[in-house]
């Protein structure tokens, strides 16, 4: 098994990132940081237009539809045709509503997505930055998104605004717990926070994933993290706060045009992030999915890991797609059930089973 | 989990009135664990409630899995989508067995229909959408003249073909129906006068 190097060795050394330090060694920093940013912005913007798509035709063929066929090919262009007229669409403001809150609210999921994708391990060195402490920050800045929620609905003067944002701040204040302690059960087996880190400890064949490295308790710990991260997304089956046949598309109710498409996009990019990050945590982020023969090894190893990341994160994309056009809405009272006497106990218990397993030595 | 009611009953509960017993305080304490009024020591158990947290994680997931197989036989199998992109369809469009356009009269090969002109279709009708017109033939019988039929009336309840004794109208299979003028959509639905 070739072992990639744990040290970082930066500056890394790409095409873009050497011609700029060719031409401007001065100003180079600079230069390549703000171009680093910007491609990610890029991503940002791109990711949902082809994220909504996905989803409308994997929800499609879900229900034995077709889904989006008229513009482009199979509908490719749809989601950037519905956003380019969200983009012309009037903005309203409900009489008496906040108006400064009232547009800061949809900014804050947007940055809070953008923020937790800088520290995303995309490739062995394609991320912007590899805090110590990346578990952490994950969890610090995806409280922004149900900051911006909370004050969507806070702002908007209506009544179902409101509820919509007191019920997806109590079901996602209950489920970060959950899901901090999935990632604190990662930060246990791996002996590391950064993001980076976990993947390279995920080193070797597929069974080296954590999914499957811890026996049993691996996999029982990504069903957990898909069902608590699904909460935390605010999606179907946990899509309460939304809840159009309940409360007329919830903390969203006031927004238009281009607020409203601030949200829309956000909650995909949240997905991606979401999905990305249990990519890391349990499917090995950017290694090859290596099996073990030498040959076949080697042609995986030869697709470049960004490739791997990527396919990893659709996949789990795809699963959360699965859930949401499966499964009921949950009532509010059976979803607090379910994370404070379901999920909870047994994240304990299965802390403390992990526990009992790293002492013993349990590992693959 | 997702649960059914059905399973939080315990079987001594059922035949009670649901709603009347006192052991019912809404719809949450259905999913506690191991809480019922009834022996309670022995529900309050920590086995008790392991084993009852486990069967529901267990049936839980179970059902679960078993509605996410349903949606996915969907996704893999596209030849099950029913979906019509009409315009673009339109020559090869096959309509729907059960689909109801507008009344139509049946004919055969040399234009003659089953009609006697009895009138029990115009007297079905609800709307009063038919007029069955009748006229003479050279024998002094009475046959049908015109068969007056107004789309624009109709609700496509399909009374009228039920109530006929003969089985000479039903139900057409067109659905291109739209016309700028409504006199357009009052037809005349026999080719030929007279009956068999
Ligand atoms: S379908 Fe109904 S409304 Fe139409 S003509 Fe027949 S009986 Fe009348
Ligand atoms: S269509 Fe049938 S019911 Fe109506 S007049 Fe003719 S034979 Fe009688």
């Amino acid at each position: 098994m070739n072992q990639l190097p744990t040290d970082t060795n930066y500056p890394v050394h790409n095409i873009v990132g050497d011609l700029v330090r060719h031409h401007f060694p001065g100003v180079a920093g600079y230069v390549n940081g703000f171009l680093t940013l910007a491609s990610l912005l890029l991503l940002v913007a791109l990711l949902p237009v082809f994220l909504i798509w996905l989803e409308r035709k994997v929800a499609a063929h879900f229900q034995a539809r077709l889904g989006p066929m008229r513009v482009g090919y199979h509908g490719l262009l749809q989601s950037t045709a519905d956003g380019l007229k969200l983009l012309f669409k009037e903005v309203l403001m409900p009489k008496g509503a906040d108006r400064f809150v009232f547009f800061l609210a949809p900014i804050l999921p947007a940055s809070a997505a953008f923020l937790v994708m800088t520290i995303l391990p995309f490739d062995h060195h394609l991320q912007v930055a590899d805090p110590a402490g990346g578990v952490i920050y994950v969890l610090g800045i995806s409280g922004l998104s149900t900051l911006g929620i909370l004050m969507a609905g806070w702002a908007s003067n209506n009544k179902y605004s409101l509820l919509g944002a007191m019920r997806s701040g109590a079901q996602m204040i209950s489920f970060e717990i959950s899901l901090a302690l999935i990632m604190l059960l990662i930060v246990m087996v791996t002996g590391t926070s950064s993001l980076r880190g976990i993947v390279l400890s995920q080193q070797g064949t597929i069974l080296d994933w954590w999914i499957f490295k811890l026996p049993v308790l691996g996999l029982v710990a990504f069903m957990m993290y898909m069902i608590s991260s699904t909460a935390e997304l605010n999606r179907a089956p946990f899509d309460i706060s939304e809840a159009e046949s309940e409360l007329t598309g919830g903390f969203a109710t006031e927004y238009s045009g281009i607020s409203f498409s601030m949200f829309f996009f956000a909650e995909f990019v949240n997905m991606f992030v979401s999905a990305g990050l249990a990519a890391t945590f349990f499917l090995g982020g950017f290694l090859a999915p290596q099996i073990g023969i030498g040959l076949i090894d080697m042609v995986l190893n030869f697709i470049p890991g960004f490739v791997w990341f990527f396919c990893k994160t659709v996949l789990v994309i795809f699963l959360y797609m699965w859930f949401r056009w499966t499964f009921p809405r949950l009532r509010i009272d059976q979803l607090m059930d379910l994370e404070w006497k379901m999920l909870l106990p047994a994240n304990l218990v299965l802390l403390m089973v992990t526990g009992v397993f790293l002492a013993v030595g349990w590992i693959l | 989990m997702i649960q059914t009611r059905q399973d939080e009953h315990n079987p001594a509960e059922l035949d009670k009135p649901p709603y009347s017993s006192k052991s019912y305080s809404g719809d949450s304490r259905h999913l506690r664990l191991g809480a019922d009024d009834s022996d309670r020591g022995a529900k309050n158990s920590v086995i008790y409630s392991c084993g009852r947290y486990l069967q529901k994680v267990a049936t839980g997931l179970n059902s679960l899995f078993s509605g996410m197989g349903v949606t996915i036989r969907y996704f893999v199998n596209p030849g099950r989508i029913i979906t019509q992109q009409y315009p673009e369809n339109r020559e090869s469009l096959r309509m729907m067995e059960r689909f109801r356009g507008h009344v139509v009269m049946i004919h055969d090969e040399n234009d003659h229909h089953r009609c006697t002109g009895c009138g029990i279709c115009e007297k079905a009708c609800p709307n009063g959408t038919i007029s069955v017109l009748t006229t003479k033939d050279r024998a002094g019988r009475k046959v049908l003249g015109r068969y007056i039929y107004r789309f624009s009336q109709c609700t496509l309840c399909n009374l009228c073909i039920e109530s006929c004794p003969f089985g000479a109208i039903t139900m057409g299979r067109d659905f291109e129906l739209a016309v700028y003028d409504r006199q357009l959509l009052t037809f005349i639905l026999n080719k030929t006068q007279g009956g068999i």
